[in-house]
């Protein structure tokens, strides 16, 4: 591992606060360093219906991995389904799946803070303001969290399965994929009256969803049926380019198709060029660009269930759940030579990524 | 299948009327009779009659934990119980009604806490591969339960009424009328549960008091039978099983409680047909057997809801020919054929197979020396797959009065079910039998052969088994959310079992004892990823039990204990649920008053009040009661 230069982190935390559409204000507050402010956290789903889901505890200095840190910090299990982590002002808020709430942990030490509970297969987290949160739910509407008193506030409607959400302006964007079947559609909702603003007809089963440094929202959508397992009726994947305006659409690139299907969208650190899971690898897209690669960037052969992009060094993060029934494994890649750098074991189900910078060091 | 019971295959002997008066029998017996004798040189355990009268409102999931050591990998009360012999997986193990397979076609396994014991005369456990004789899947070992039909005068009517803990209710009846030409038994029973028991969170902060929630059930079954006995040699008889059991899914105590349903109804129907031939018989059976399962989901009541259902028939003829040839010879052979149909909504168009396979059998004897020795050969054919010819051999011989030896090997196999081929997304046309080498030895070391005061018997089994293109369900590469099942795993399964046991008279006192002790080492020994060389899921490495009883008269006090040892819960042996204790306190007391007969029951069920997990975050109740009283009036 690499001794890490400040003035890249400098550079490079600068580029993370940019990360998502029209930069907001917020200023990294000055609070005491915890144990697991810098580091990568690998939220891992866990075995479905019997078992608990888990974090992880990456240190990029060290190398090495800390298994199950909430339950260490805490004394009792995470729970069953560990969807989604995300960070916003010193805390991580984990989403739990199949238990029906999302833990709420101090992001320094990963002591407990609150519990949200009582929302119905929750997917995704997404902080407005100081003030408030959106959690999607398979009950398909987004739930509105009071970040003061951790309870819901109200539920604003969705079409069918939401998950990712992006936030652009005062605008948040829902993908809704369908949950056990399929939907094609984004829910707009005005983040300030929390109103459904507009519903925006896409392709089947929205992926991913992230802003780029255009303010323009990207969407991959799957397109409707599955890798290897061709049925008639499947429909080929789309890669979207979105006004978060007037929701007009500003690219629409087919994939060549219908049986080969896209998944997930991340962007990089300086968000101009984008990636993207297919059976064959790993593809890249820089946004500039008007036609799709043939050629994977990155050929595997093996699973990759989620991917993600270190903003502070740059690494492409794959994971490999293995069975589903053991440790899984992330594998991580330079970003610019595609070489593989290492790989970490990590909890069972490796689903999510969350990429902590040294804040205070930058300050 | 070919299994015939000894008494099935005797029709002109008279059995004794186990339940009549109780026999003082060991809890289990693991004499060297084998359920036939083409199972020559596998163990075999058989419930004595009190133990079956003590378990007769459980279904079969409770008689086979607490008084087996075979692994029952329950979810809980009432919910989904399977078996798991010799660190194998349950759709390894056989399951047999009359000598019927009724393991459905669908899946290949049986839910356990369906069956209630009530409704058998026997129950007899058989270790160790034995496809050559059974068929289809019969790689771990098999459980055969019987309803036995007499021919002699007797009318008897009987009530059973138990009520336990967690709102436990249970009732049973059953009515055999029987002559020496005609019998008719029918048997009852009624279940209803909540299974709503107190248990610990330890997953949750502050590791709260709870309740099981969602873990009710309800159900009934109906068992006729009725025979004729032409006393020439000829004997008929027709079987009817009809039960339908009501239950709700709970979930797992890390997640929240669930809103599943199932609902599993099933028509068994069996005419059966021996004919004593001159030193021999022949034995016809034709048989249907329709299952239907619908399960319900409600995850969100608006928004998000499963709902599927699953009905296979199966169709199914046999027919058995068995001959003294010569003083130290019997041949045998037969037929069997079965057509099964799937109506299931994950299958995309309905679903038919056909399996026929034909069989013989030779056993040699040599009675000066107390040797046997057998061999069966039996070749399927299947319209989906090319059937593995498989051949086994057995052999029991005394070696000195005190010293017994029983070896057996095998090859066993188990054809993808239609569940592995069909389901959609993912089911996997291309998949193929798997296949197991099965090899086994016993010393059988016991002080008499008579059942007095003072037996003992020690058994000592050694044995080896290697299951190839061993399936199991993968998530794609390319589609992780669809799970596919594949030939990826080669399996060792090995492991060493002591079982003793002996029984003393103490002035008016019997007791009886037994213990049991299993090494297991089933382990993955194919390189796929860290679960190379690695103990498979939820097989424990040590497990045990001890069985004793007491009796005075008609008064008997019964404890169990079940031992079982550390099981890995992840492939890659990472995490591990911990070993428990389990102890079972019973006590029955018996009045015979002319013809009626009164038991009483009282059971204390995980006496200890020991928290343990079966299946990883599944709870299972801590100290419960259960109070039952059986009438019976004979005639």
């Amino acid at each position: 591992m690499k001794k890490i230069q400040s003035v890249a982190v400098i550079v490079l935390t600068s580029l993370f606060f940019y990360y998502g559409c029209k930069k907001e204000e917020d200023q990294p507050q000055p609070t005491p360093q915890g144990k697991y402010e810098t580091g990568v956290l690998i939220s891992n789903e866990g075995p479905y219906q019997t078992g608990s889901g888990s974090v992880s505890y990456f240190d990029r200095l060290t190398g090495k991995i800390e298994e199950k840190i909430f339950e260490k910090a805490n004394g009792y299990k995470l729970g069953n389904i560990v969807q989604s982590i995300e960070y916003f002002s010193d805390r991580i808020f984990i989403v739990v799946n199949n238990s029906n709430k999302v833990e709420v942990v101090n992001s320094g030490t990963f002591e407990s803070i609150a519990t949200i509970e009582n929302i119905t297969s929750p997917r995704y987290f997404l902080a407005i303001n100081d003030q408030k949160a959106y959690i999607t739910s398979w009950a398909n509407e987004v739930s509105v969290i009071d970040l003061t008193s951790y309870e819901i506030t109200k539920t604003i409607p969705t079409q069918t399965g939401p998950e990712k959400m992006t936030k652009c302006g005062n605008k948040v964007f829902v993908l809704n994929q369908g949950g056990f079947s399929v939907d094609s559609t984004i829910t707009v909702i005005d983040a300030d009256s929390d109103n459904v603003l507009e519903t925006i007809y896409v392709y089947p089963k929205p992926t991913g969803i992230q802003a780029d440094s255009n303010g323009k929202v990207w969407v991959m959508c799957s397109g409707k049926g599955w890798n290897g397992f061709p049925q008639t009726g499947d429909s080929e994947g789309h890669l979207l380019c979105i006004n978060p305006d007037d929701y007009s659409i500003e690219k629409d690139i087919a994939f060549p198709t219908s049986t080969n299907h896209p998944d997930k969208l991340i962007f990089n650190g300086s968000v101009d060029r984008l990636f993207y899971i297919m059976p064959d690898g790993i593809y890249d897209f820089p946004i500039e660009s008007d036609n799709l690669n043939n050629a994977p960037f990155l050929a595997i052969n093996k699973m990759t269930y989620q991917i993600g992009i270190d903003p502070m060094e740059g690494y492409l993060y794959l994971s490999d759940p293995v069975d589903f029934a053991q440790n899984g494994w992330v594998f991580r890649y330079n970003q610019a030579s595609g070489a593989m750098v290492d790989s970490i074991q990590a909890g069972v189900i490796p689903g999510g990524f969350l990429f902590r910078t040294p804040i205070l060091i930058a300050n | 299948m070919s299994m015939m019971i000894a008494s099935l295959i005797k029709p002109t002997y008279s059995q004794n009327n186990q339940e009549d008066t109780v026999r003082f029998l060991l809890p289990v017996t693991i004499q060297s009779t084998s359920i036939n004798d083409n199972t020559l040189g596998l163990k075999v355990y058989k419930f004595d009659s009190l133990t079956l009268l003590s378990y007769r409102s459980a279904t079969l999931d409770d008689l086979l934990r607490n008084q087996s050591p075979i692994e029952v990998i329950s979810y809980g009360p009432g919910s989904l119980s399977t078996i798991s012999f010799r660190g194998t997986s349950s759709n390894h193990t056989g399951l047999f009604w009359n000598g019927i397979s009724i393991n459905p076609p669908n899946n290949g396994m049986t839910d356990i806490s369906l069956l209630p014991v009530a409704f058998f005369s026997d129950v007899e456990v058989q270790f160790g591969g034995s496809s050559p004789v059974f068929g289809n899947g019969n790689i771990g070992g098999s459980i055969h339960l019987n309803n036995e039909l007499e021919y002699k005068h007797k009318n008897q009517v009987g009530l059973g009424i138990s009520v336990g803990s967690f709102h436990d209710y249970r009732t049973n009846f059953s009515a055999t009328f029987s002559n020496e030409q005609w019998n008719s038994s029918t048997a009852l029973f009624f279940i209803q549960a909540k299974n709503d028991f107190p248990y610990q969170n330890p997953t949750k902060s502050g590791q709260p008091d709870e309740k099981v929630q969602n873990a009710a059930r309800k159900g009934v079954g109906l068992l006729q039978s009725i025979g004729y006995n032409f006393n020439n040699g000829n004997l008929i008889d027709f079987n009817v099983w009809l039960q339908q059991m009501d239950r709700e899914i709970p979930s797992s105590m890390i997640s929240v409680p669930s809103q599943a349903d199932q609902f599993d109804r099933s028509l068994r129907a069996l005419l059966k047909w021996t004919r004593s031939i001159n030193q021999g018989y022949l034995l016809v059976k034709t048989s249907y057997l329709d299952d239907f399962l619908h399960y319900t989901n409600v995850i969100d009541a608006a928004t998000l809801s499963i709902d599927s259902k699953i009905h296979t028939k199966s169709y199914i003829a046999e027919g058995e020919l068995k001959k003294q040839i010569t003083e130290n010879l019997k041949l045998g052979g037969g037929v069997h054929a079965k057509t099964d149909q799937a109506i299931v909504g994950a299958y995309d168009e309905n679903k038919n197979q056909l399996q026929s396979s034909i069989f013989i059998a030779a056993t040699w004897q040599i009675p000066k020396i107390n040797w046997t020795a057998n061999m069966n050969i039996r070749q399927g054919w299947s319209s989906d797959f090319k059937v593995p010819l498989t051949p086994s051999v057995g052999f029991e011989g005394e070696l000195k009065k005190w010293l017994a030896v029983k070896v057996s090997i095998s090859k066993n196999f188990r054809l993808p079910t239609m569940n592995e081929r069909y389901w959609v997304p993912g089911g996997n046309i291309e998949l193929q039998p798997e296949i197991s080498w099965n090899e086994e030895v016993s010393l059988i070391i016991s002080n008499s052969k008579a059942e007095k005061a003072g037996e003992c018997e020690l058994i000592l089994t050694l044995y080896n088994s290697n299951i190839d293109d061993w399936i199991l369900w993968l998530p794609n590469n390319d589609t992780p959310d669809i799970w596919s099942p594949v030939n990826i795993q080669k399996v060792w399964a090995r492991g060493l079992e002591i079982q003793g046991e002996t029984k003393h008279h103490i002035g008016n006192m019997n007791i009886q004892a037994s213990a049991s002790y299993a090494y297991t080492k089933s382990t993955n020994e194919e390189k796929i990823n860290e679960s190379y060389k690695k103990q498979l899921m939820y097989v424990p490495e040590h497990s045990g039990n001890i069985l004793i009883r007491c009796g005075i008269k008609n008064s008997f006090i019964s404890y169990s204990h079940v031992f079982t040892g550390d099981r890995y819960v992840l492939r890659d042996n990472s995490e591990f649920l911990p070993a428990h204790n389990y102890g079972k306190l019973s006590l029955t007391h018996q009045i015979t008053l002319n013809k009626y007969q009164i038991s009483l029951l009282f059971d204390i069920g995980n006496l200890w009040n020991k928290s343990y997990q079966i299946v990883q975050n599944y709870p299972m109740p801590g100290r419960s009661y259960k109070a039952s009283i059986i009438f019976k009036f004979s005639n």
